[in-house]
Parts: C-alpha cells; structure tokens; sequence
C-alpha cells in the first residue's frame, strides 16, 4: 500500500477513527496490529522476518543490560548488530547484485530497487532502528524495554517503516509508554503536514519527474543543457520527494499521537557541506554519526588526520551504499567524503582567512548555499544515473552545455539560445505551474523554519484549499512510487 | 590530585583552543547546541586535547554517554581520582 493512494487515506482514515475511540490500555496492541496490518499489504512472508528481527533485538537488549562482564556484553553485542544486519545485506545487496542492477543497460540503478516485486520493503529502516535500540541498550543511554509489543510497534510504527525518519528508540518508546489522551491540535496538525507532503510529491516532484526521468534515462538523446537543466531539476524533485513522504510520514504519526523526529531543514540553503549534511536526511545522518563515523574517529583518534579522512571516507560512502548495491551510490559517498575532507582539513585557515577580510565574510553568506548547492547537485548526478558512464557523460556534457547556453545567449537571445526547452515536452503553463509550486514549497518552509504561524482562520483555511486545489488541478496523474521507498 | 576548579579551567583553555574563541566560558549546562563549532568532527579533536591534557584516555560509551560539560568534568574527575 503507497502512502499516495486512495488505499491508504482509507485504511490511515480507518486505523485512526478505531485508534481514538480505543480505550488508551490497548492503544498500543491495536497500534501493533493496524502496523502489522499495513506490512502485510506488501509482503506477509517478510512481516514474519520483521517480527524475528524485532525479537532478536528485544532479547539480546535484555541480555546485554544483565550482564556485568564487559567482555560479554561486547560480544552479545556484536551478535546482535551481525544478526540484525544479515537480512539487509543478504536481501538488499547479495539481492540486487545476483540481480543485474549494475550491469542493467536500461537504467537499471534506478527502475529496479525492488527487483523481485515488493521484497522486505522498510529494511533500511527498521533494521537501522533495532540496531539504535541495541546500542543504545549497550552504552546505557537507555534502559532496555521490559514489553515486546512496545519493541514491536517501535520498529514496525507503519507510518514511519516506508521511509522513515528513522527515530532513535529512546524518544519512542517514552511515547509508546506513555500515551495520551487524544489531543485534536496534534491530529490537526499531522493533517496539515501530510496536504503540503502531498503538494510536494504530487504537484512538485512528480510533474519535475516528467522532465528528468528521460532526461536521466536516455541522457544521448538529450543537448548538454537540458542535461544541465535535468541535473539541477533533479535536485528539487528528490527534496519535494523525500521531504513530501516524510511529511506524511510525520503528519500520519501525528495524527496518531505521536512525534517523529525532522528529517530536513531548508538543505540547499546550507552554507556547506557539512552544513548541508546537517539538514538533508538527518535522521539518516545522526544516525550514522553516533553509530559508525563516532566510533570509527574514536578507534583512528591517534592517526592524525589520516583517521579524520578514513572515517569520513567510510562514513560517506556508507551514506552512499545504504541506497543500495551500485557504484553510482559508491560514488556518490566518495564524492561527499571528498567535499568534507576538504572542507575539515582547511577549516581552520578559512575560518582565519575570511576573518581578516570582513566584506568577503559578508559575501560569503550568499555565495556559500550557491557553491554548496551546485556541489550537491554534481553529486545528485551520481546518484540518479543509470550507471558511472551515465554519469560521467551527464556531468561533463552538462558543463559543456551550460558554458556554451551562455555563449549562445550572447550570440542569438534568450529565445533560442538558454536550454532548448522546446525539446522537453514542458508547455510554458507546465513551467509555470512547477516553479510556481516550488516556489510556494519554499514559501511554506520559510514559514516553518521561522515559526510563523498565520492566526487568521480565512487566511489559513484559504491555503488548504489553495493546496488542495493545487492537488486536484496539477497534481500528475498517475503519480508514481515515492523514490526512498525504494531504499 | 586536581580539584574540580582546576580541572574547570584547565578545560576551559582546551574549549578556546579547540574551537579557536577566547570568549568560551564553560558552565556545566553547556551542550554542543550552544558553541557554533562543536560539531561531531571537533568533537573528538576536543576528546584528543582533553585526553593529552590530561593523561587520560575514554572509550567510546563514555563519550557517548555525555549529555553536556558537567557530565564531562565529572568524568575527567573521575578518571584522575
């Protein structure tokens, strides 16, 4: 069941109306059912691997926080972190490896993530959670969880087990134990958040789709601009993407009663990249700073700065192959760990430099999110090509194309000369409406990242009806998987 | 031994030096949240210059375990007893 489908406004519709009405002491087992319930809509043999997982997790959490011997502990835990780790690597790389993702002609990278239908949809995520939950346990951050069932909801809570935010156990397992009456305001708001999430996906990333995916998927065919343009339309797609499901995420956990940690905050006005990263995914990117990059600094701690550059390598291209089996994603690692040894090991001579120049300082507030922004618009080539010949080509054709745009439009206008835009099938209402959104996306986030609130009612209800409108009128038929479902 | 005064200042001297502001006073409710640079790379070149600093050594649970300065001055008390 997508989370864009009639399917599941009904079913969410459904399991919220019974979840209100349920007495507050068997919330949490009609929480576990309806989240099982929506698992087996995709695969019912994997809920079965799920609910195994879960009980591995549960068991040795238990265990490790009996135990005294250190060197028992360690080593429960490191039972545990291989045992939960196995399915993911087993289903999601051996998988798509034996599956021919890398050596697919045809774009495989990017149509076949789920090469055998459905597969353990949501292992990405879960196991990540359960593996937290472990670890945590083991660095005593938290104490292990005395009911199955709460472990169980934790780790198949069915809003967050498409996409995500993957949530730490701590902050959810205080929730789960300690439900609350319903309170309207929350449910308000979740619905609120899931509209705009739908506004993303529907009216912005979808109708951007319609020029990047052939862009991206016969990129011979295409003139040097319009890869660029491709390239960078991409960018905005993936964010309306990803942050749209997470908004419904969030905004159908809220309508339960329940907090969900952010997962972005305005990225590509990040004034670098390790800013950058702060904001894009970053239930993803804490994750791995606690539980891969803190530990591997902490054992390379007395390399110098090659233990610096090795766990950044590491870190990143982590980041990179959690999306799957294929060297773009390698890549795509490799080329942030770049970015971000470049920028740790400069940093203090920047910092000094811009310091004594105080009028560049000032400039480099604007120019910093530019440069960041193109950065990570080169490495979103990586991501979303086909395979690293798919890549190379859009990336130096795109230069090629972007240098001479500018050079046509000194010679011929802009008429003719800028992207070609007449080779997309893009009518200049399409471009209207899609810019249009995009800027209305922004506008939106402006005024959640400055915590504005608009107390007029007409005012407010009039831009839900504006969303929902939007929806109805330019949303793209036909609207298509979430991208990070896939992952 | 060292009291907590001194290891107080003396850990102030390593913040100034880590994250390279002579304004940093350390009080035992500051996080991360509150110096602009403590991110989690300076984080451990902050552990290192506590770790020479001090002759001692932490693992990886007990920095992780840390939920702001006055749990850390704690710690490195605990490590020079």
């Amino acid at each position: 069941m997508l989370f864009n489908s009639l399917d599941f406004a009904a079913f969410l519709a459904l399991v919220a109306c019974g979840y209100h009405l349920c007495p507050i002491r068997w919330r949490r087992w009609y929480l576990l059912a309806s989240s099982y319930l929506f698992y087996f809509t995709w695969s019912v043999g994997f809920a079965s691997l799920l609910l195994a997982v879960t009980g591995v997790a549960f068991v040795l959490a238990k265990r490790i926080a009996d135990r005294q011997d250190e060197r028992v502990r360690r080593q429960l835990l490191a039972v545990a972190v291989v045992v939960l780790l196995l399915p993911l690597l087993a289903l999601k790389y051996l998988g798509q490896l034996s599956f021919g993702l890398i050596q697919n002609p045809h774009g495989g990278a990017w149509v076949s993530f789920l090469p055998s239908g459905v597969a353990a949809v949501g292992i990405s995520y879960y196991t990540f959670k359960l593996i937290s939950y472990v670890v945590d346990v083991y660095w005593q951050r938290i104490e292990p969880c005395h009911e199955f069932g709460s472990v169980a909801i934790f780790a198949a809570f069915f809003p967050q087990i498409l996409s995500g935010p993957i949530q730490r156990a701590g902050d959810f397992l205080g929730q789960i134990q300690n439900l609350e009456a319903t309170r309207p305001e929350l449910i308000a708001s979740g619905l609120r958040l899931m509209l705009f999430g739908f506004f993303k996906k529907l009216v912005v990333a979808d109708r951007l789709g319609v020029v990047v995916d052939p862009v991206f998927t016969h990129p011979h065919q295409w003139s040097g601009s319009v890869l660029a343009l491709g390239s960078y339309l991409f960018a905005i797609q993936l964010y309306a993407d990803f942050s749209g499901i997470t908004d419904i995420a969030i905004g159908a956990g809220r309508v339960l009663g329940f907090h969900s940690p952010p997962n972005f905050d305005s990225p590509f006005y990040a004034e670098n990249i390790q800013d950058f990263w702060r904001r894009w995914h970053m239930s993803l990117t804490s994750w791995l700073t606690d539980y891969v990059f803190m530990p591997l600094r902490m054992a390379s701690r007395d390399w110098g700065q090659l233990g610096l550059v090795a766990s950044l390598v590491i870190n990143m291209v982590a980041v990179g192959v959690w999306h799957g089996a294929a060297w773009t994603f390698v890549a795509f690692g490799l080329i942030h760990a770049s970015y971000m040894a470049v920028l740790s090991l400069t940093l203090r001579r920047r910092k000094r430099f811009l310091q004594q120049r105080p009028v560049l300082q000032r400039m480099h507030r604007f120019i910093g999110p530019l440069i960041t922004f193109n950065l990570v618009v080169v490495s979103l080539i990586f991501f979303r090509a086909a395979d690293l010949s798919d890549a190379w080509y859009i990336l130096s054709h795109a230069c090629e194309g972007m240098l001479g745009s500018v050079a046509r439009v000194a010679h011929r206008g802009v008429e003719h000369g800028v992207w070609g835009l007449s080779h997309l099938r893009w009518s200049p209402g399409d471009v209207v409406v899609v810019f249009g959104a995009a800027l209305i996306m922004e506008a939106v986030h402006l005024l959640q990242r400055l915590k504005v609130a608009v107390d007029l009612p007409l005012v407010r209800w009039a831009g839900y009806f504006a969303l929902g409108f939007a929806i109805l009128l330019w949303g793209e038929s036909g609207s298509k998987q979430f991208i990070y479902v896939r992952f | 031994m060292q009291t907590e005064q001194t290891i107080r200042e003396q850990l102030n001297q390593v913040f100034r030096e880590v994250f390279d502001d002579d304004s940093i006073e350390i009080s035992d409710e500051m996080t991360a949240a509150d110096v602009e640079e403590w991110d989690s790379l300076n984080h451990i070149n902050l552990i290192v210059a506590v770790e020479r600093t001090f002759g001692i050594r932490f693992s990886t649970k007990e920095v992780n375990g840390l939920a702001n300065v006055g749990e850390f001055i704690a710690l490195i008390s605990s490590k020079l007893r």
